[in-house]
């Protein structure tokens, strides 16, 4: 009986400590613009990266859109490829799916992050939920 | 109106149910849990009846619902967020509590409904106590209703205009039958939990813990599984990025279930037929149960980042205090009980039934814990080290993909266990010409297709699985006397065995490209030519739609984008799908620019393969219909 025991809690400790080690090597980060500074990212490294929708910095080039995000302190150049979603406007926090190219960072999967103000297309504001994509 | 009544009768059913739990008389015990479900069916229906009379005083009706609501969509509001699919849980654990009474009561005490209606309580209290879909509206948003409030008889306000449910549940009308087949599958673990802890409670009571649990096991595994098939297929018709399932959080929560369901179903078999894994089985149970609660915990929190989240509420500490009570009774009860575990007898043949039935549990438990692990380890990472961080796909991959794999070869071995250790040597003679045909078919089909070493062990594998299967039932079927589970076991193999066979062409074989194109072109893809026309919008109250008609040789199918009024969230692109048996064509727009084009041209394999055996699985409860003779 004791010893069965013991059989079963190391091997689910195994497992949990098997698990751990794999899921920390396969861990996605969401970096802020300034943790980019501190940490070095290779080119192919697929990150997720948080920050504010510049002012005046949304262009579009045929089917790429052009925008600064930022987090006070770094400012970061995007090119994003994919949908842009209807909510994506100045101010707005996003967190972007993609690669580092240099000093761009190329994104081609957007979410935007909404506090619980909204503003309608009339302009108006209201409260809706955090939703989280 | 519907307000006040709705209040005015969850509370009732909370009344009746205290009443129900202290209640000693037998014949109030079948009248109370009656009038309980009766309660809960006529809550259901207000609700409806307040979503389709669009009564904006309601603040659930006017935040989930509106005028343009095509009538499906605002039937299935009523579970399209958290307070209303609490309403449709209590549903369930009550419809639930009254087949228990009418097929599974303990002949001589009260107790296993008194922990059943404790469990209820639990449920119906939040929707009294916290948060309710009845609750009235007192203040105004400009769309919807900012604040409510559960008192009843109090001045209301009326919204003259409703936001409407999240766009993602009003694009398919499979998103209305989802959830339900999972809630029933969820509330379901109820039964097997109380079946086991209220007869293990007093030791003097029968013996028949597993066969109840067991029985009771088989209806909640059934639905989880259909319900996971439909959500897979919902994200893969509808969703369009081209896969069926992300092992995102809310997906994971309702796969751990099923896992230690599956596991539960197995190892119960030996308990019943050689008394052995008592406690193990026991464990199983509660496992079952609680991590239904913990699932509801992680999903309807907030407390992961998840397509699946609904709003944060405090429902977060309501179900880990629930959660914490659930696993102390459970607790209690098993250590009443350490002299009866330890009646449970030890494994003598390791290749025989029980043995491979162990093996099976090891496996499938593990794969629980796995995914247990993966689903909380960025809850833990940002504790530890304040940063958020979410799994790569990887990990599940990596892990969860070759214990897959022993599982098939398990099976293999299932169709003819006994007690008795098996023969390699006379299998092997037995089965030889199958053997060598699933081989050539195996070797046949990867001349074609891209080698992966992976991919050959399980094809030839499945396909052993598949042909010894249909042999035996070929065979046997006609045997009266076979035990109708062992049928049941059988058919879920042979789906999980297709199932597998399609997974893996899935995951080896596709491919996707992009194409740019314009208007009245076409494109070449895979051996075959697609024509691509204009595209057409269609103005719906409720949204506006998109649509670019593709074409090959055969049909013409639209890929459209739904882009949705009133909503915070992105357009839905969803797919235009050539299927066949083997692969599926699965084309996305990405871009539109006037009448320039970028599409997203998937070619999915084995995607038909897996509904199949997904099918053929749920069908498995086929033989069970049948009485015993």
């Amino acid at each position: 009986m004791k010893k069965n025991l013991l059989i079963v809690l190391l091997g689910i400790g195994l497992i949990i400590y098997a698990s751990t080690v794999i899921a920390s090597r396969n861990t996605i980060y969401y970096y802020t613009t300034s943790e980019t500074l501190e940490i070095e990212i290779s080119n192919e490294e697929r990150i997720k990266l948080g920050g504010f929708v510049l002012q005046d910095s949304i262009t579009k080039d045929g089917e790429f859109t052009l925008f600064t995000i930022t987090d006070g302190n770094k400012d970061i150049d995007i090119v994003f490829d994919g949908f842009v979603p209807e909510l994506f406007q100045e101010n707005m926090g996003v967190i972007l799916d993609g690669v580092f190219d240099d000093d761009l960072f190329l994104a081609d999967d957007m979410l935007v992050k909404h506090d619980n103000e909204y503003v309608s297309s009339d302009g108006e504001t209201y409260n809706v939920e955090n939703y989280s994509e | 109106m519907i307000y006040n009544l709705g209040i005015l009768f969850s509370w009732l059913s909370f009344s009746v149910l205290i009443y129900l739990f202290f209640t000693k008389s037998k014949y109030r015990v079948h009248l109370l849990v009656r009038v309980n479900l009766f309660l809960q069916i006529f809550l259901f229906c207000l609700l409806e009846i307040g979503l389709f009379l669009n009564d904006f005083s309601v603040s659930y009706i006017a935040n989930y619902s509106a005028v343009s609501t095509p009538p499906l969509y605002k039937f299935a509001s009523l579970w399209g967020s958290l307070d209303g699919s609490i309403l449709l849980w209590n549903l369930c654990l009550s419809i639930f509590m009254f087949l228990y009474l009418k097929y599974y009561k303990i002949e001589n005490s009260n107790l296993d409904i008194k922990i059943f209606s404790f469990i209820t309580i639990f449920f119906v209290g939040y929707t009294v106590f916290s948060s309710s879909p009845f609750a009235g509206c007192i203040e105004l948003a400009t769309i919807g209703c900012n604040k409510s409030t559960l008192i009843p008889f109090q001045n209301t306000l009326m919204s003259n205009l409703g936001r409407g449910p999240n766009p993602l549940l009003q694009n398919h009308p499979l998103m209305a039958i989802h959830p339900p087949m999972l809630y029933i599958g969820y509330v379901g673990m109820t039964l097997p939990f109380v079946a086991a802890t209220s007869r293990l409670f007093k030791r003097d009571q029968s013996d028949d813990w597993i066969e109840v649990a067991e029985k009771t096991t088989y209806v909640p595994w059934l639905f989880l599984t259909i319900g996971i098939t439909l959500g897979a297929a919902w994200s893969y018709e509808v969703l369009g990025w081209g896969g069926y399932w992300a092992w995102d959080p809310v997906e994971n929560v309702s796969f751990i279930p099923w896992l230690l369901a599956t596991a539960f179903l197995h190892s119960s078999k030996i308990q019943k037929s050689s008394k052995t894994l008592l406690n193990w089985n026991y464990i199983l149970v509660g496992l079952m149960f609680l991590s239904t609660i913990f699932g509801t915990f992680v999903t309807r929190s907030g407390v992961l980042i998840s397509v699946h989240a609904f709003s944060n509420g405090n429902i977060g500490t309501y179900l880990l205090i629930g959660l914490t009570i659930f696993s102390l009774l459970f607790i209690f009860i098993g250590s009443k009980n350490i002299e009866y575990f330890s009646e449970s007898k030890k494994i003598n043949n390791w290749f025989g039934k029980s043995g491979f039935f162990v093996l099976n549990n090891i496996i499938l438990f593990s794969s629980a814990l796995v995914v247990f692990i993966g689903t909380i380890f960025p809850l833990f990472y940002e504790t530890i080290y304040d940063r958020q961080i979410t799994i790569g796909r990887a990990y599940y991959d990596i892990i969860v993909g070759p214990m897959l794999l022993v599982l098939l070869c398990l099976m293999i071995f299932s169709i003819k266990l006994t007690v008795k250790n098996i023969n390699l040597n006379s299998w092997f003679t037995e089965n030889s010409n199958l053997l060598n045909l699933s081989l050539a078919i195996a070797i046949f089909l990867l001349i074609n297709l891209n080698n992966n070493y992976f991919l050959i062990v399980t094809t030839a594998a499945s396909i052993i699985l598949i042909l010894l299967t249909i042999k035996n039932m070929v065979k046997r079927i006609r045997i009266t006397n076979t035990n109708k589970t062992y049928w049941t076991g059988q058919i879920a193999h042979l789906g999980i065995a297709v199932f597998a066979l399609g997974i893996i062409l899935n995951v080896t074989q596709s491919y996707s490209t992009e194409k740019e194109i314009n208007s009245f072109q076409e494109f070449e893809f895979n051996n075959s030519s697609f024509f691509v026309y204009d595209s057409i919008e269609e103005n719906k109250p409720e949204k506006t739609i998109i649509k670019l008609p593709i074409s090959n040789e055969i049909t013409t199918k639209y890929t459209s984008l739904n882009i949705f009024r009133n909503s915070s969230q992105q357009a839905i692109s969803s797919p235009a799908v050539f299927r066949s048996l083997s692969n599926d064509i699965y084309i996305t727009v990405k871009f539109i620019d006037e009448d320039s084009y970028k599409l997203i041209v998937r070619n999915n394999y084995g995607i038909l393969i897996m509904w199949i055996g997904l099918f053929i699985s749920s069908i498995s409860f086929i033989p069970r219909l049948k009485k015993r003779v």
